[in-house]
């Protein structure tokens, strides 16, 4: 009761945008190298802070880690540190300090470049790495060691922005270890296509998917047979509908801006596919299962994955059980009838789809930026994913440099301001707070378990949706809530994925983990362990230390100065004795630490 | 009467305050916390009795044609002729070990149930448990395939039929994905006036977030199987060397921002009712030691050697069974509540001999253990309560090889004991793939309505018929005689 009492005191305060931490009385001392530590809000409102893709300038892929900051064009280079971050939030599992100083010193553009030229850590690898170190035969490891893998490439990788991607495409092209029949190579290799995939061709991604076995057993297709006229048995329609509903077009007929059309005769939606569709494209997928030596039906039928490797080979085509008749959909026919050229001919019908550049784009922009962005950021990204400038269609470098490139994925519209930017997720909020922690794996193995559990940790899993449609929905727009009434323009009403896996238990189980972590660490054993030092070294002065994880962790603007202000005259009540005063320090850190990720504002990314 | 988070958060406040000034104890923490969550749409409230609706959703998509199997000889061979291929054939047979279990006293056809249903077969012929026949969503009677092409054409059915996030909001919403208000939450607007102070437990889930329990004024709300409500721990009183770090760490993560991002006002408001609601429910609760644990199940199959393992759709019936206990005792003020629960897995478009079984025996003996507990003393609600499935749809009557592909009309079970149970309330279709109640390879286009389905559970509910029709806008289209009560008279 008294606690909310007292909360009273700060119901009048609206202060949203910051002053400049000067004239807050406040300086930081600089914590490492010379890049200023600069305020999460110094950065002048409005400021153009990155340039839009065509302003790009095509810097060689891999160029040199050496780029002389004074080659990047004024406009790439982030106006503040702050900035910086900011921009690490969408294109990384969480900002770093090194990360902050590669981008403060080559620019935005340049450091896509480097990421793209970043070769990719493999969770193959990994989870070999552990089979060897752990002793279990290849074949019969523990679905466990994914998390494990993806823990490790997200909180260690090199590639931070591959991984950070990779992650977007697993919450499209969905495989999930909830399926036990998904074993651990299987999704490990899947998340590997989507990784190796990243900055490659969305053809060849999409072609990929649908050969991974993982997504073959998740999806059905693996050993999906051709029509029986004698007994009616038709082919499993699984993954025909999925493949388009979810992975290229959709279900209306959209413009080029990725807003829906309407039928000029009845004003509704025009749907892009029908019941016969679906049943015509059902037929491409028949006859494929195992890739191996051989195209045997004893092969094409056995369900046993631990055999050589055909839980990572490409899933490859079984003509005595491939549809050989005509195969219709969309208003096209396939006629060959060799199963590889099939599916071929139909993911080439479905990426020539004009849906696909501002569906799965728009996908794109919502893991990575904002989850309602206006139509004109959609057009911009669908067009390059049209036309990389080159003339290639399904560049993925270049939809990636659109997306996070887009003047507004730095300066939202006004008319979007109350819903701008998206949720992080609970696996990206404990990503952020594990990497500004600069936590470590104590194993190297970094043992962290499924975190399925929402009541004490984050309701959530990588690689373990509960189902194809994702942990949540692109278009989820919480029931009875101020979202659900307030409009874009447009009439558009505003959506908000993540809030799908937010409810009552969900947020008391992020407290409660978040304090684990401050605690004790996270994982089996608490087996990631926080490295408080350098947050310590400078926790004499509240102040810098609270703007040192706002920097970090929430940049840019997210955390208004009320609540800054708030965090730091609590943590300077723990008062430090005149000797001896490490564990006084710690505490403000830790404490610090769990106000700011307690706080609403720390869970938007913008 | 809408009120902002806002608003009803400094009532709430100021209600606070006005207690604690002239003591602490004088009345219950759960007074005003009404006004937090669920404001009442009415005023008034004529209940007296304790009801629940509790529904049991089946995600994916159920094939309810090898739950409940006709076993006349023309539709045992229809049904032979469709998924009796080899090498994996989907049927369940007639006779045999491992086969359908017969349900006695059944007029028209007679059906069977799928054989790992051997409690749900008990709950039947005891009379606690009814069959609903060919339920879906429908804009229009459908009387035909002609009728149905008509529809098409005229763009008059259900939208995205065959789709699973769409049809799932159809069920529970009445619209396509996207939908923002549930007949359980708008049922929970109309009687949320009967529960008082605790008008936020009037809609409750236990499996994430639905719209179907969400109206225009009702939100759900989210309970750990396990918990109940999950407390949040340090947030009173001295934290980490600071003497008010745990009332820091609440009112910052509680914050109110009244002129804020919608999004970060969602989540600071869910996060105010987590904490500030969490100790009432679990007051609230039948004590965890009071009530059995779910038991484990394992498989009837002889040919599934799958160790017995748990059975979550039992747990989550558990937890709901604790605080329907609680609930109903006069005392909480409680009058009228609707629940969801779920069991996930029914899209079996392969591997669906073993993977149905495993799910239809935990529905089976989930059902079962629910109804148990709520007929012991320490609950005591075995008549106050409906349970009832919905899935986003059945299957296609064909099969593709060792699964099923998505359908339409399915065969629903309602448990309880104000059913009428140990009957069939309705038609069982002729069935085959090209019968005629059947569009693309044998999906069954429904006769029963969910609007009906769901009628009749309002009414029950305590619905009037002016509330009806304005729940379900689309009701006096069907004809009552084609959706017989399944409740007793």
């Amino acid at each position: 009761m008294k606690a909310l009492i007292k909360h009273g005191s700060r119901l009048g305060l609206g202060i949203t945008l910051a002053c400049a931490l000067a004239a807050c009385g406040e300086v930081i001392p600089p914590v490492t190298g010379a890049a200023p530590a600069a305020s999460p809000s110094s950065a002048p409102a409005g400021a153009p802070a990155a340039v839009s893709p065509a302003a790009v300038s095509p810097a060689s892929a891999g160029a040199p880690a050496a780029a002389a900051p004074t080659a990047v064009a004024p406009r790439d280079l982030p106006s503040s540190t702050a900035e910086a971050s900011r921009f690490l939030t969408k294109s990384t599992f969480g900002s770093t300090q090194p990360e902050i100083d590669r981008v403060m010193q080559v620019g935005y553009s340049t450091w896509i470049d480097e990421q793209f030229a970043k070769s990719s850590s493999t969770h193959l690898a990994n989870v070999a790495e552990l089979t060897a170190k752990l002793g279990e035969a290849a074949t019969q490891t523990d679905p466990v060691w994914m998390q494990y893998s993806f823990w490790r490439n997200a909180l260690s990788g090199e590639d931070v922005l591959r991984q950070r991607v990779a992650y977007a495409l697993s919450q499209v092209f969905v495989v999930s270890q909830v399926n036990p029949d998904i074993n651990l190579r299987m999704s490990a290799n899947h998340l590997d296509i989507l990784a190796r995939n990243a900055f490659g061709n969305f053809r060849t991604l999409l072609e990929q998917v649908s050969l991974s076995p993982a997504m073959g057993v998740y999806l059905s297709h693996l050993g999906n047979r051709k029509t029986d006229l004698a007994t009616g048995r038709l082919p499993d329609e699984n993954y025909a509908r999925e493949v388009m509903q979810l992975f290229t077009i959709g279900l209306h007929e959209l413009n080029p801006d990725g807003t829906v059309k309407l039928d000029p005769a009845d004003g509704l939606p025009m749907e892009t596919y029908g019941v016969a569709d679906i049943q015509g494209l059902a037929k491409v997928f028949t006859g494929f299962s195992w890739g191996g030596p051989d195209t045997s039906s004893a092969r094409f039928v056995n369900r046993v994955v631990s055999v050589s490797d055909r839980d990572i080979l490409p899933m490859q085509g079984y003509p005595q059980f491939h549809e050989t008749g005509p195969k219709s959909f969309l208003g096209r026919t396939i006629n060959t009838s060799a199963a590889e050229d099939s599916l071929k001919q139909a993911l080439d019908i479905l990426f020539n789809h004009p849906n696909v550049g501002p569906f799965f784009g728009r996908l794109m922009i919502q893991r990575l930026v904002t989850s309602n962005p206006s139509p004109a950021y959609v057009g911009r990204v669908a067009a390059v994913f049209a036309n990389d400038g080159k003339g290639v269609r399904g560049d993925m470098k270049a939809v990636i440099r659109a997306v996070l490139l887009d003047p507004e994925a730095s300066n939202p519209p006004a008319a979007s301001a109350s819903v701008n930017g998206r949720l992080r997720e609970p696996i990206l909020r404990m990503t952020a707070l594990l990497r500004a922690l600069d936590a470590t794996s104590t194993s190297k193995e970094f043992r962290i378990a499924n975190t399925d559990n929402p009541a004490n940790t984050l309701g959530q899993s990588p690689m373990r949706s509960p189902s194809v449609f994702n942990f949540y929905r692109p278009g989820y727009v919480p029931p009875n809530s101020e979202l659900s009434k307030f409009r874009l323009p447009g009439n558009v009403v505003p959506v908000a994925p993540e809030l799908q896996i937010t409810n009552e238990v969900s947020v008391a189980g992020w407290l409660a983990a978040a304090k684990a972590v401050v605690d004790a660490g996270f994982g089996i054993g608490n087996d990631m362990k926080p490295n408080f030092a350098s947050l310590v070294a400078i926790a004499h002065t509240p102040s810098a230390l609270v703007d040192r994880l706002i920097l970090l962790m929430a940049p840019g603007g997210q955390i208004p100065m009320d609540l800054r202000n708030d965090i730091v005259a609590t943590v300077s009540t723990v008062t430090l004795p005149t000797t001896n005063d490490a564990g006084a320090r710690l505490n403000r850190v830790k404490l610090a630490t769990l106000l700011l990720v307690a706080s609403p504002e720390f869970m938007l990314q913008r | 009467m809408k009120h902002s988070f806002d608003a009803s958060r400094r009532r709430f406040l100021a209600t606070a305050s006005a207690l604690s000034a002239v003591g602490p104890t004088v009345a219950p923490f759960a007074l005003n916390l009404a006004a937090v969550g669920s404001a009442a749409a009415q005023s008034t409230c004529s209940a007296s009795d304790y009801k629940a609706l509790v529904c049991i959703y089946l995600g994916g998509g159920n094939d309810s044609f090898n739950m409940v199997i006709p076993t006349d000889d023309a539709s045992f061979a229809a049904y032979t002729a469709a998924r009796d291929l080899q090498p994996a054939p989907i049927l369940i047979q007639r006779t045999g070990t491992y086969s359908a279990i017969p349900l006695p006293s059944v007029v028209d056809r007679p059906v069977a149930l799928h054989p790992e249903m051997t409690h749900a077969a008990a709950l039947f012929e005891a009379r606690r448990l009814a069959i609903v026949p060919n339920v879906g969503p429908l804009a229009y009677p459908i009387a035909s395939t002609a009728e149905y092409n008509t529809l098409a054409s005229e763009r008059k059915l259900p939208v995205r039929l065959f789709s699973h996030n769409d049809q799932t909001s159809a069920w529970q919403a009445f619209g396509p994905e996207g939908s923002t208000r549930g007949w359980g939450g708008r049922l929970g607007d109309l009687f949320a006036a009967c529960n008082g102070t605790r008008a936020t437990f009037t809609s409750i889930s236990a499996t994430g977030n639905v719209v179907f329990l969400a109206g225009d004024t009702t939100r759900q709300y989210q309970v750990n199987t396990a918990l109940g409500a999950v407390t949040v721990p340090n947030i009173t009183g001295g934290l980490y060397g600071a003497a008010n770090g745990g009332d820091a760490l609440r009112r910052i993560a509680t914050r109110a921002l009244p002129d804020g991002h919608l999004m970060l006002r969602e989540q600071a408001s869910t996060t105010l009712r987590s904490i500030d609601l969490g100790t009432d429910l679990n007051t609230l609760m039948v004590a965890n030691a009071s009530v059995a644990a779910a038991p484990t199940w394992r498989t009837l199959n002889p040919i599934d050697t799958t160790a017995a393992a748990g059975n979550s759709l039992s747990e989550q019936l558990r937890i709901v069974a604790r605080i329907i206990g609680g609930a109903s005792k006069p005392a909480s003020g409680i009058k009228r509540q609707v629940f969801m629960v779920r069991l996930d897995g029914f899209d079996l478009h392969d591997g669906q001999p073993i993977g149905h079984a495993r799910l239809l025996g935990r529905l089976s003996q989930a059902l079962d253990y629910f109804n148990t507990l709520l007929a012991t003393p320490e609950i005591n609600a075995a008549n106050a309560v409906t349970t009832f499935t919905a899935s986003e749809f059945g299957r296609t009557f064909g099969s593709n090889g060792d699964g099923t592909d998505h359908g339409w009309g399915a065969h629903h079970l309602v448990m309880g004991g104000a059913v009428n149970g140990g009957k069939v309330h309705g038609v069982i279709p002729e069935m085959g793939l090209n019968a005629p109640r059947t569009v693309s390879r044998g999906s069954m286009i429904p006769a029963i309505s969910v609007d009906q389905y769901a009628g009749h559970l309002a009414r029950w509910f305590g619905a009037s018929n002016s509330d009806l029709a304005t729940l379900f806008p689309n009701l006096s289209r069907f004809s009552a005689s084609a959706s017989p009560s399944f409740f007793k008279a």
